[in-house]
């Protein structure tokens, strides 16, 4: 047995136990350091930032988060790499809590805050209070992670009795009882994985853009490359409108520019997601939660091709650019943008107009004045219609503008995929003679590049990298929690955190 | 509105109509607002040399309950426009009368009023009116603009379609229209004994929709606006009833639009 109070321990790096193991070997180490923690409940350590001893620790009930006392660092502690620790103080008590999850420990301090928060709304509501709507409204919002949590808690305290049960086992000698529950701890310790995957999912900001109903504005374009450019812009065109399809999606042209050799200068696409509904059978990322814009969102940046022309032996590269933008679902009438701020021209022959003449040229350019986006379009016979389609683009357009310049302000420069990708960003390299496409930000590469282009809806290009790219987002996420969490301690006041909630 | 026949000499219609009835429909949806939409009075609306019939059919179908009645001078726009109407409509209302229907009739001549006598015509079946507005896109077209029309309208199109008669500043078509208005828009008297059978909310819907406004909206040249507010505003006896509210541009800038207030003449109805 290791008498802890009499060493001065310079560095206590804690390994939470995920397998059983750690168990019979270092049970007795274990436990008389685990006592000498909660019946002494004193001191433990003096943090330096060296590593010197070790010692693993199963998991118990009586150490965990529950008891930790929301405080500041002390100047000297530090926080070891794998964030598995955080040293607490509470004025007289300096003590050690340990993570007894793989949950980052910023995500568990909110989830727990959550928790918390629930129980006192449930504790409220009993006792009649005034605002019963406003808080039934939050109850409900916190509800998915406070039951997850508890569930979780649960979990661990049937775990720790049992492992109790197996230490009482062990020490009368009794090591069959002792491995059953041991066995037993192993198949509940299984399950944890999962309900930490969908806490940390239901802690994290969601794309409210993601739902079935957001609709979306791609639009592709020729970048370098001239004809090869426009080629393959037409490619993508074909197989995003096919795959947009496939899923049940209403594709609608606002405005094509088409070059002579049939490639494809530039094609504005309206997705919208139709009446029919997606039957999917896949497991995994559910693929009908996702809307047209929650669909093609990671679609977004600069596609690169290299292939050997048609009339040529030599691979070229080019490139063409594709914007996924939302589509607000407020319709024309209730526009968001003031009529006063943009203006309508049409482009007609001059004379006195009306009766006077009989062609229909209608081609419509809106400018918004404050932001001097403008969009045009001549596609369609009728003015009224050139009008609509012209109008749903600036207000696309704009309020994408605006949204980013929000962002800007908030002082939110947003890495990676959380960003939504800068436009200029090159994604994707298409590369025919290897016959592979290569996700840059996923680092993912997949070959086939006909089938992937010509796929269904869960086999084509876009479902194919949308997991790995997902994940990568959702890592990020996490990642932009974490740095929240030292920020905000660092911080004393915590709006940085309030303006980030949406 | 797609798949619209279209048949020579029945003019083309122009991008400037497409606005008249963008304007009529966000006014008219305005006013149906306020009723909550359970209850939807009816509405009768009246589409002056409705030609192919488009401006008549858009209302239709934006407002699935309205019924429409398009007068034209040409038989060949009769034909045409309720060979559309069928296109477009399905023609049909619930109690299976057409909500569309078009008339063989010029402005002037559509009026239970003989011209010289002031007296109700006896020999022919009276027309049924109690139109809640007007909408008219008439030939506005100044005769001595005429000859400098493009080829393709010249040869192609009606002219008694475009000309606006044979006064100089091409108003008479639109005098004609004006002069009407009140006998047009009046309610309907046999609309007033239903309402007395019907129950209490339609009857209350009628009689808010009695003392609502009609309006006349109408396409026109661009000299015409001002012309007619002049005109209008100098309160001719003539024409009294009729009001000059708006003017409205199309989208090249232009005065293209009038919009006219019909005050009622028939006494309230007592509740």
């Amino acid at each position: 047995p290791f008498d802890l109070i009499n060493h001065d321990i310079t560095f206590i790096k804690l390994k939470a136990l995920m397998s059983a193991r750690y168990f019979s070997s270092k049970a007795t180490v274990a436990r008389s350091i685990s006592s000498k923690i909660i019946h002494k409940n004193e001191i433990f350590c003096n943090v330096r930032s060296k590593a010197s001893d070790f010692f693993t620790i199963p998991k118990s009930p009586n150490i965990c988060f529950r008891d930790y006392h929301a405080s500041h660092l002390l100047p000297s502690a530090s926080i070891s790499d794998d964030k598995k620790y955080s040293v607490i103080s509470n004025d007289d008590i300096l003590g050690v809590s340990f993570n007894t999850s793989s949950l980052p420990t910023s995500a568990l301090k909110r989830i727990s805050q959550t928790h918390e928060r629930h129980k006192l709304i449930l504790h409220k509501l009993q006792s009649d209070e005034k605002n019963a709507e406003q808080l039934g409204k939050e109850l409900s919002s916190l509800s998915q992670v406070a039951s997850l949590y508890g569930n979780l808690l649960s979990l661990n305290e049937e775990i720790t009795s049992l492992i109790e049960l197996a230490f009482d086992a062990a020490e009368s000698k009794d090591h069959r009882f002792a491995e059953e529950c041991e066995e037993e701890i192993a198949a509940l310790q299984s399950k944890i994985p999962s309900i930490e995957e969908s806490l940390i999912d239901s802690i994290l900001p969601k794309d409210e853009n993601d739902a079935p109903v957001v609709g979306c504005l791609i639009e592709i374009r020729s970048a370098s490359g001239g004809d090869e450019s426009s080629l393959f812009a037409n490619t993508l065109f074909d197989s995003y409108s096919r795959t947009a399809k496939l899923m049940g999606f209403s594709v609608e042209i606002m405005d094509l520019n088409e070059t002579e050799i049939g490639g494809v200068r530039e094609v504005i696409l309206s997705v919208t997601s139709g009446n029919g509904g997606y039957n999917s059978d896949s497991s995994g990322l559910d693929i009908k939660q996702f809307g047209p814009y929650g669909y093609f969102k990671y679609e977004s940046g600069v596609h690169r091709v290299q292939r050997v022309p048609v009339n040529d032996v030599r691979i070229q590269t080019s490139t063409a650019s594709v914007a996924v933008l939302p589509q607000s679902s407020v319709n024309s009438q209730n526009s968001a943008i003031p009529p006063s701020d943009l203006k309508i021209e049409v482009m007609r022959s001059s004379g006195a107009g009306g009766q006077h003449v009989n062609t229909t040229e209608s081609a419509v350019r809106i400018t918004h004045i404050p932001t001097k986006i403008s969009a045009s379009i001549q596609d369609e016979r009728s003015q009224h219609k050139n009008k609509a389609k012209a109008m749903k683009l600036i207000e696309t357009r704009v309020l994408a503008f605006y949204k980013e310049e929000e962002d800007r302000a908030l002082g939110e420069t947003k890495r990676g995929l959380m960003g939504g990708g800068t436009r200029s960003e090159r994604i994707r390299t298409y590369n025919y003679p290897q016959d592979r496409i290569s996700d840059h930000r996923c680092k993912q590469t997949m070959h086939g590049i006909d089938s992937l282009l010509m796929g269904s809806a869960e086999t084509g290009l876009v479902w194919t990298f949308a997991p790995h790219l997902r994940k990568l987002h959702r890592d990020e996420l996490i990642k932009d929690m974490e740095g929240d969490k030292i920020e905000n301690d660092n911080d004393e006041s915590g709006k940085g955190r309030k303006k980030r909630k949406k | 509105l797609e798949n619209i026949q279209l048949r020579a000499p029945i003019l083309c219609p122009r991008p400037e109509t497409e606005e008249l009835v963008d304007w009529v429909v966000q006014d008219l949806r305005r006013e149906l607002g306020r009723y909550g939409g359970e209850e939807q009075p009816p509405l009768r609306l009246l589409d002056v040399g409705c030609g192919s019939g488009v401006i008549g059919l858009s209302l239709a179908k934006e407002f699935p309950h309205a019924e429409i009645v398009g007068i034209d001078s040409s038989e060949i726009a009769v034909e045409l426009s309720t060979e559309n109407a069928q296109l477009v409509l399905n023609n049909k209302s619930e109690s299976n009368a057409p909500r569309y229907q078009a008339l063989h009739v010029p402005a002037s001549h559509y009026t239970n009023v003989d011209a010289h006598a002031h007296t109700p015509h006896t020999s022919k079946e009276p027309y049924r009116f109690g139109f809640h507005h007007v909408i008219a896109n008439p030939p506005y077209i100044l005769p001595s603009d005429m000859k400098s029309l493009s080829p393709d309208v010249l040869n192609h199109e009606d002219h008694n379609a475009l000309c606006g008669g044979v006064s100089a500043d091409g108003l008479d078509i639109v005098r004609e229209i004006v002069a009407r208005l009140p006998e047009w828009t009046a309610s309907e008297p046999q609309a007033d004994a239903d309402a007395d059978t019907g129950d209490g909310i339609a009857a209350d819907i009628y009689t808010a929709r009695v003392h609502a406004n009609s309006y006349c909206y109408m396409e026109v040249d661009d000299s015409h606006p001002a012309l007619i507010q002049s005109w209008l505003d100098g309160t001719d006896e003539e024409f009294s009833g009729v009001q000059f509210v708006e003017s409205g541009k199309d989208l090249s800038g232009r005065d293209r639009f009038v919009k006219l207030l019909i005050a009622h003449k028939n006494p309230p109805r007592p509740a």
